[in-house]
């Protein structure tokens, strides 16, 4: 397998992880308070592996947009700036108010009961974000899977 | 070691970023903000209505459900639409 192929398959294993494990830290009610607080940790882990994985991308983009830039990358540009600070602000609430991890990991957090309605509003903020984001690169995930299917079928 | 400095470096913008937020909520400028009990914009199927105080039940598919829903509603929109977008350009070609 050439190196792009494989930095595209791991690319591909990140990107599902990252969007199953959101669709479901989104469900607390579905989860149980504690499986939601430990699975959003581990979900803001692998945010900053994408962002490792796509640095590159920050870097040309973000000249880009200070130089000259065609308005479809500034809009993607900005759409990936929001979600950073809308997940950022959605972690950090989330820190603030949680009720299992920190204290297993004997930290003592009395986040002030702003951040709970904080925390629902950057969530949806979020889920409409990412649904935005998927949509962007939609033509990039269908091209990639269906790579994929074929280099398996072979 | 460039792939741990770009990750000190997004988690340094994290910090900054989350920093800015308790500073505004200690500052009373977050704390006066009212949300709406429960529901927040978009779809959310199921759930028991999500007062604050409720302890939650453990199960409730549909909240997982009503999130997958509104984020394929909003891509679908955004992909028929680019296509749209797409077809009149050529069209107009």
């Amino acid at each position: 397998m050439s190196d792009v192929r494989k930095r595209n398959a791991w690319n591909v294993v990140i990107d599902t992880a990252i969007f199953v494990a959101f669709v479901v830290a989104t469900a607390p009610r579905f989860t149980g308070i504690a499986l939601h607080e430990w699975l959003s940790i581990a979900f803001a882990a692998v945010i900053v592996i994408h962002l490792v994985v796509h640095w590159q991308w920050v870097i040309t983009v973000g000249m880009g947009f200070i130089r000259r830039l065609g308005a479809a990358g500034r809009f993607s540009f900005v759409l990936n700036l929001l979600l950073f600070i809308a997940v950022t602000l959605l972690i950090y609430s989330g820190v603030a108010i949680s009720r299992d991890v920190m204290p297993a990991l004997g930290i003592d957090i009395r986040g002030a009961m702003a951040w709970r309605g904080l925390h629902r509003a950057f969530s949806n903020i979020s889920v409409v974000l990412i649904g935005l984001h998927v949509a962007l690169h939609w033509r990039w995930i269908v091209n990639l899977f269906r790579r994929q299917s074929r280099t398996m079928t072979k | 070691m460039k792939s741990i400095l770009h990750g000190v470096i997004v988690l340094i913008v994290a910090a900054t970023i989350a920093w800015s937020a308790q500073f505004a909520l200690d500052q009373g400028k977050l704390g006066d903000l009212h949300f709406a009990e429960g529901r927040g914009p978009g779809l959310r199927i199921g759930g028991d209505g999500g007062g604050e105080g409720r302890r939650r039940g453990q199960g409730n598919v549909g909240e997982l459900v009503g999130t997958l829903l509104e984020m394929t509603a909003i891509t679908t929109v955004v992909v028929i639409g680019g296509k749209i977008r797409q077809a009149r350009r050529r069209r107009s070609r």
